[in-house]
């Protein structure tokens, strides 16, 4: 199907549901509700799953009253953690921990998927044209947005109907020590940041003109209020600070702690008047633009930027990678800080064997970031493999024919796609090493600054591998680049999971990129091993490079017969298949 | 003796069971114009895509300037500018930052000429992309693709979202190409444009050249289109060989007649006729005559 044919199918699939809208079903109810209830419902049950994986954990690892002690002595009261997890002032206790250790994470991943839903449902569909077909409808605008915005919050809605009932589920367990009513709370809770979010996603996507701008706005206010309540926990005077913050609001809640119900009021009050808000832009102003629309300058292109496909690529998804960059500085920075602490704990405990399984040895910070850094790891992996993304665009829209048609051949175009790929996957790895020390050097683990750039760096060839991986599949179809990335992360992800919990044969853990790497710093860099990974990896991006250059161009080509893979195989002196 | 700026010999695509364009064989000379005609489906983008290589054929071969299609596909780029029929560009970018990025990457672009082109196009180069109406995405990529004036431009559907006014000035653009000996290939589905342009029309249907020649020899080979007026009732021509579509209105006949002209002036002669009017089909007839006897639609 070419892509003017899929535009007119999904022209008419959208006419045919938007007629719907003069029967008073609205065309959003019918498209969106179904996505975003199901996604609503598989987050309520992954926070669920960390809340008691965190609980269940605590029990097993801390089972003895000294182990608690030594906790709470070791983190209780450390600034740095608190800054980053919120107040700890029971970590002795089941719950105390849960909270402290799930809470601010829920309610931050919360956060994001709230405003990365309501910017997809909203800008998303008014930048593919169908919201102002919807629009052409016996409807308003008010009234769409509106519409729109119920489904998100039916999401929202969902999302607590499974963590209560799986949390009241929970609270039958007596060791625990978790109330009906405290579950029942904490499902509320962990919805406020969702809310919150949601309603600003609603505003600054009136405010702005592309989805990328809202979601923008969106992640500077978490950012914002995340450093806000960092600086009021650290306890340096500005207590109040927790009050301007909207996870500061949240906090503030603790539902497994000490909740100060005030702080329901700051947040329905800023729901309420960004909603409000909304709903007015939504009425006055005008489809496709925001309030913020950019205006024309000069009428000059010798005054426009100049730059060539690496400048293009810096362009395109500059943005984005700094977005990762920034999350690997964090998790990195997050991960150094508490490795001296939690290296400690280790001791004794389970998960000193678990560590152990997962080739880290030593209950020492050395031990914890060793295997810590396959957070790391993964984060650099899922970051190469959304890059793949970008690729397949520039091919599926047929951008890639303007290189191909002046002086490109396919082949450079695809080395200097991987080139520019690699190098921000090796500034990644840079920022995650620095980020180890800075964080560890806080945190008092005493590392040498060496030491935790070389195990950044370990990073970076599971990240080449995704992309050699990609590379490899995109030029046999388009379309396969991004699923064959995912499997091989998601593949190596599983493997290390199950890994950590039982012993697997070791020709299947070799299966795993992660399991390629060293556990560094907690030993040293195997980089003969490293060096072989990006060998292998520049072979498959050859590979597909070879296959790129003999096949077609497009979406039609994205369909491949078994006939069309056998005769490239034949290319290649083999009858196998 | 010169190498055509075009030449396809027996050039065929298919897609899965689906046959696109089938044993495609011509020529296009260098300062000529050619358009392509056909409805939708008929395999124009095919052709132009086989032409620039993107697709390889399932048989037979194409040639730019002498250089195969496919094998040389970096070096006939040098000579050659396509303007694809669904215009994507880079959202983000801005018109004008697209024209330098896309002259980079060709790197010949007569930089006066693309400011001439941006003036007489009336583009605002200062705005993003994903501001721009269609029409005005479709400028961008226009003046991305005359601004090298390249040996060949393929343009695929070129004045899609233009208004009368910019359709006026890309035609002049095309006549200033051809004046200046750069060959032009375009399709459209706009028959006023390719009459108004076009040496040598080609008409595909179904992935089948149905014809391939200039619009005189096309009229030539097409019914002329007959109007006669008589003082009574007009006479039964039903009869005469080389007359079809009758259409009788009181005492006037119109109809179209294929065959000698003297036979059909000495037989109507005959009848005393008060007035006779004969005329060239105009493409647009030309079109629909030709489509109705293609084999396909033929059935």
């Amino acid at each position: 199907m070419t892509t003017a044919q899929r535009i007119e199918a999904e022209l008419l699939d959208v006419r045919l549901r938007a007629s719907q809208v003069a029967h008073g079903r609205g065309y959003f109810g019918i498209h969106f509700t179904k996505t975003i209830v199901r996604s609503g419902i598989i987050w309520g049950f992954v926070f669920f799953a960390f809340v008691a994986s965190s609980a269940l954990s605590y029990l097993s690892i801390y089972s003895s009253v000294p182990q608690r002690e030594a906790l709470a002595k070791a983190f209780g009261s450390n600034l740095a953690t608190i800054a980053l997890f919120g107040p700890a002032p029971s970590l002795n206790t089941v719950m105390g921990f849960t909270q402290f250790k799930s809470f601010l994470s829920v309610s931050v991943i919360g956060a994001v998927w709230g405003f990365l839903t309501t910017t997809k449902a909203i800008k998303g569909e008014e930048e593919s044209l169908r919201w102002e077909l919807v629009l052409s409808m016996p409807t308003t605008s008010r009234r769409t947005t509106w519409s729109v915005f119920r489904v998100v919050l039916t999401g929202i809605f969902a999302m607590w109907i499974t963590m209560s009932l799986s949390m009241a589920a929970l609270s039958l367990d007596s060791k625990l020590g978790l109330s009906f009513l405290r579950a029942l709370f904490f499902a509320t809770a962990s919805i406020a940041a969702p809310i919150v979010f949601a309603s600003f996603a609603l505003f600054s996507s009136q405010m702005t003109v592309t989805r990328r701008q809202a979601s923008s706005w969106c992640g500077w206010l978490l950012a914002a209020g995340y450093i806000l309540r960092m600086l009021a926990d650290a306890k340096v005077g500005a207590n109040w600070l927790i009050w301007v913050s909207p996870l500061g609001w949240v906090e503030k809640l603790a539902p497994l702690g000490a909740p100060d119900p005030v702080a329901f009021v700051p947040i329905l009050l800023f729901s309420a008047v960004a909603i409000i808000f909304a709903l007015y832009m939504a009425k006055v102003r005008d489809v496709g633009s925001g309030f913020f629309t950019p205006r024309g300058r000069k009428r000059s292109a010798r005054s426009e930027k100049n730059f060539g496909h690496l400048g293009l690529g810096v362009r395109l998804f500059g943005s984005f990678v700094l977005a990762w960059l920034l999350a690997v500085a964090f998790t990195g920075f997050a991960i150094g800080m508490v490795a001296d602490g939690a290296g400690s704990t280790m001791a004794g405990s389970s998960i000193e064997d678990v560590f152990s399984r997962l080739g880290a040895k030593g209950a020492n910070a050395r031990g914890f970031l060793g295997v810590a850094s396959l957070i790391l790891g993964v984060m650099i992996e899922v970051f190469s493999a959304s890059l793949v993304k970008e690729t397949y665009e520039e091919e599926g829209t047929l951008r890639v024919e303007h290189f191909l048609l002046r002086r490109y051949r396919r082949g450079r175009w695809i080395w200097e796609r991987f080139a520019l790929y690699v190098a921000a996957l090796a500034l990644a790895s840079l920022v995650a090493g620095s980020a180890l020390f800075i964080g560890a050097s806080i945190g008092g683990a005493g590392l040498a600054m060496s030491t935790l750039l070389a195990a950044g760096v370990n990073l970076l060839p599971g990240g080449v591998f995704i992309q050699g991986i990609a590379m490899a599949a995109f030029g046999l179809v388009g379309s396969w680049a991004t699923k064959a990335a995912y499997l091989v992360l998601g593949w190596s992800v599983l493997l290390e999971l199950l890994g950590g919990i039982s012993p697997i044969n070791h020709w299947v853990m070799d299966s795993s990129i992660l399991h390629q790497m060293s556990p560094a710093p907690a030993s040293a860099v195997d980089w003969t091993s490293a060096a072989i990974l990006v060998v292998v990896s520049l072979g498959l991006v050859a590979l597909g490079g070879y296959s790129f250059n003999s096949r077609d161009l497009g979406v039609e080509s994205h369909s491949v017969s078994w006939e069309s893979l056998r005769a490239k195989v034949k290319v290649f002196g083999s009858e196998a298949l | 003796m010169d190498v055509p700026a075009v030449r396809t010999e027996d050039l065929g695509k298919s897609f899965g069971s689906t046959r696109a364009l089938v044993s495609l064989s011509m020529e296009v000379t260098e300062g000529e114009v050619v358009g392509f005609l056909g409805p939708n489906g008929a395999g124009k983008t095919t052709t132009l895509r086989l032409l620039i290589g993107s697709i390889r054929p399932t048989t037979g071969r194409a040639e730019i300037f002498g250089l195969d299609a496919r094998r040389e596909a970096v070096l006939a780029h040098r000579k050659l500018s396509y303007l694809p029929g669904d215009t994507n560009l880079w959202p983000s970018l801005t018109g004008g930052e697209t024209l330098n990025l896309l002259e980079r990457l060709g790197g010949r672009v007569d930089r006066n000429y693309r400011d001439d082109l941006i003036e007489r196009f009336d583009l605002d180069p200062s705005k993003k992309v994903r501001a721009y109406s269609k029409g005005n995405r479709q400028k961008v990529a226009l003046i991305a693709t005359l601004m090298a004036r390249s040996d060949l431009l393929i343009l695929d559907e070129p004045t899609s979202g233009l208004d009368p006014l910019l359709e006026r000035e890309f035609r002049n653009c095309i006549v200033e190409a051809k004046l200046n000996g750069q060959s032009v290939l375009l399709s459209s589905h706009i028959l006023s444009e390719v009459e108004a342009l076009c040496d040598r029309v080609g008409m595909l249907n179904h992935g089948r050249l149905i014809d391939f020649t200039s619009l005189k020899e096309m009229r030539q080979l097409t019914s002329r289109k007959v109007d006669v007026t008589f003082e009574s009732t007009p006479p039964d021509l039903s009869r005469v060989p080389g007359v079809a579509s009758i259409e009788v209105s009181d005492n006037s006949v119109h109809f179209a007649f294929r065959g000698r002209i003297a036979g059909l002036l000495d037989l109507l002669t005959g009848f005393q006729p008060e007035s006779l009017l004969i005329r060239e089909p105009s493409l647009e007839e030309v079109f629909l005559d030709l489509y109705d006897d293609s084999p396909e639609d033929r059935g």
